[in-house]
């Protein structure tokens, strides 16, 4: 039954045309680059009666290209995130546009009242993620097209050498095994992440996060020709898995607790429990230590940096911006949706403060002291971490004024445009490393040396992308920033404070997460130094060499594209576009 | 019967050893090892839950809790291979290329 009503239910297939995109993809995926003239004899004795079957034999000349899945998994993600585009943009109220897909498969226009249980919400908020994750997972299969050698280079200098060059029919099917792998990956990260993105129910959310870091995990090992990738892949698989399975535990313990597993039951026990229960308490800390490693927050951050200076950027990239986006849905949900009381401040926030403040400075003093640029954008997506669970702090104080959600929504808004706009500067950076990468630099400052005499526009670029992870304005990094800094005041700082009494007696009245937006202030302002570096070696160093880099037409427009990004979002009409777009997400979240 | 409070408590039994066997083992397969015994202390909560709720779905979470460690072994072990390829060792602690 279920697996025909996904199809025949027209109203499912509409809410979840983006993923059936990428379903479809992972189908051409696999088809198409085994497309050949096989044939296959009929068994008929004395006959030679041949079918053909196309599949296998010698394959046809469009689809012997090593760069064919490369086409395939783009095109596929382009058109995933312009559907979610589209289906956010053709209908720009915030409550319509809402699905409900229950177990039996079929689509409601409301999770108010279904016989079912529901499995899948479609709204305003996941949709806009579903358009950061495969934008940045699009960015990165655009930044392997000229990435990936078609052949581990050691082993064409080994066949050199030795005098026996393989057959290069051989040679070219084997280039495209390795490339139908790494996208094969890339489709199934998205698919994961969009279940996340999409999950109303707590295990189908674990089995998305579950899918997306095992493809994450094989990724980061991807580049097997070097030593590190390996090294960091088992890294960052050990730690991830030992997470996961702490927060699986989580999860069994708030099944024992509750019988179910639903996000909207799970909450509205929470709220029926006069004390916490120990069980559900425990339940939900293991489940925190999972988030905690997806989003790199401070005790659980330690693999983070080797796993981003190993793999290869486009993916360290995907790391920093797609992975940590779907930590904070996790968060998100399972802090705000689920244990966050009617009123008064949730119990997690001294926790969540504590936190904040410690990630955040810890990846800023990392950032500091790395010499690897990699390692340094690896510490550097700690900070930014910090900087978000800041931002979750504050939410958890639960100011109610006026309005119902206003301080809350503009708090989820300012995050959701972090989250976006890091996919431009944060995956450019890497991007621009992966430029770098391709010629086998890019794992120490030295190589950084004079970027601007031999490619002034990638060093400009770069240094635009620096410029913005600190924070300057009028880029984009600024404005999210500013919204965050601006959301922790707004839900800590009362209009009605006035001085009358002093101004060391006001001090004393402000909420201690106030002092959460200071500290982000000083942090970024610590983060300049090490952003700043890096413009300094490119512009005001000698380069070793006068060449300039690999050709890599598409990496380049992309880069620039995202530079486009980062200015354009930061301030203008676009910026506002956006901030219409992601408002809206936020009070999806807490319809 | 066996009493679901039984199951739940092997299963607590089970994740202790299992995580403690994370952090002092140092040998790649034996982490994956306890990392089993972790999910499996899992797949006993789900199944004791779903006797105690007579609810169906708990069956199911422990089936596919078993995929998922599944596919996590096969994870694994393909990234050990590649780094044994290239180290003949996978103990946690002679891996240290990245470490500075």
């Amino acid at each position: 039954m279920s697996a025909l009503t996904l199809i025949s239910d027209p109203n499912t297939a509409m809410a979840l045309l983006p993923e059936f995109t990428l379903v479809v993809g992972v189908v051409l995926m696999i088809v198409v680059p085994n497309l050949g003239n096989g044939t296959f004899r009929l068994p008929i004795p004395n006959t030679n009666i041949r079918l053909p079957y196309f599949f296998g034999g010698e394959r046809f000349s469009f689809n012997s290209n090593p760069r064919v899945p490369g086409i395939i998994s783009v095109t596929t993600l382009l058109f995933s995130t312009s559907l979610a585009l589209w289906s956010q943009m053709s209908t720009p109220i915030a409550d319509s546009n809402v699905w409900c897909i229950t177990t039996a498969g079929e689509a409601f226009a409301s999770c108010e009242g279904m016989v079912d249980a529901s499995l899948l919400q479609i709204d305003g908020f996941s949709r806009l993620l579903e358009i950061v994750f495969y934008g940045a997972l699009m960015l990165c299969g655009v930044a392997m097209w000229s990435r990936m050698p078609a052949t581990p280079r050691f082993m064409i200098h080994a066949q050199v050498l030795a005098g026996r060059r393989e057959d290069e029919r051989i040679q070219k099917l084997l280039d495209n095994r390795r490339q139908v792998d790494f996208h094969l990956m890339l489709l199934m990260v998205a698919l994961g992440m969009s279940v996340v993105a999409l999950a109303s129910d707590l295990f189908v959310m674990f089995i998305g996060l579950e899918l997306a870091s095992l493809s994450l995990y094989v990724l980061v090992a991807f580049m097997k020709e070097n030593e590190e990738a390996p090294e960091a892949g088992m890294k960052y698989f050990i730690l991830g898995s030992v997470a996961s399975a702490v927060g699986l535990y989580g999860i069994s313990l708030l099944y024992l607790w509750n019988g179910n597993l639903q996000i909207s039951d799970l909450a509205s026990s929470w709220q029926a429990m006069e004390t916490i229960d120990p069980l559900a308490l425990t339940g939900i800390a293991f489940l925190l230590v999972t988030i905690g490693f997806k989003v790199s927050a401070a005790p659980f951050h330690l693999a983070a940096p080797d796993a981003y200076t190993g793999a290869s950027s486009p993916v360290a990239g995907v790391l920093s911006t797609a992975s940590k986006a779907m930590g904070f849905v996790v968060l998100l949900r399972v802090l705000v949706t689920i244990t966050m009381p009617e009123s008064g401040e949730a119990f997690w926030v001294p926790i969540m403060g504590l936190l904040a403040a410690v990630t955040m400075t810890w990846g800023n003093f990392g950032a500091l002291g790395s010499e690897n640029p990699k390692r340094m954008l690896a510490y550097s997506s700690v900070a930014h971490a910090g900087y978000l669970l800041a931002a979750v702090t504050a939410l958890g104080l639960n100011v109610a004024r006026e309005g119902d959600h206003v301080v809350s929504e503009l708090i989820v808004a300012a995050m959701l445009f972090h989250l976006t706009v890091l996919v431009l500067f944060k995956l450019g950076s890497f991007l621009v490393f992966s430029m770098l990468e391709s010629e086998g630099k890019g794992s120490k400052l030295e190589d950084l040396y004079g970027l601007a005499k031999r490619e002034p526009l990638l060093a400009t670029a770069l240094f635009v992308f620096m410029l913005a992870l600190a924070g300057v304005p009028p880029l984009s990094g600024f404005l999210s920033k500013l919204l965050l800094v601006s959301g922790i005041v707004d839900a800590t700082v009362h209009s009605t404070m006035n001085f009358d009494d002093g101004i060391i007696a006001t001090l004393k009245s402000i909420h201690w997460v106030f002092y959460l937006a200071l500290l982000v202030f000083l942090n970024s302002a610590l983060s300049l130094f090490y952003y700043l570096r890096v413009g300094w070696v490119m512009f005001f160093e000698e380069p070793p060499t006068k060449k300039r880099l690999v050709y890599a037409p598409f990496l380049r427009i992309t880069i620039m594209l995202a530079l486009v990004g980062t200015l354009a979002f930061g301030i203008g009409p676009l910026a506002d576009h956006l901030l219409t777009l992601v408002s809206n997400a936020a009070e999806t979240f807490f319809a | 019967m066996i009493p679901p409070m039984y199951l739940a408590s092997l299963g607590a039994i089970l994740f202790c050893i299992g995580l403690m066997g994370v952090f002092t083992n140092k040998h790649g397969i034996i982490v994956l090892m306890c990392v089993e015994l972790m999910l499996n202390a899992v797949n006993l909560n789900f199944v004791a839950g779903a006797l105690h709720y007579g609810d169906v779905t708990g069956w199911v979470f422990a089936s596919i809790a078993i995929a998922i460690a599944a596919a996590e072994v096969a994870v694994g072990l393909a990234i050990f291979l590649a780094v044994f390829s290239s180290r003949e060792t996978i103990n946690l602690d002679e891996v240290t290329l990245l470490k500075h």
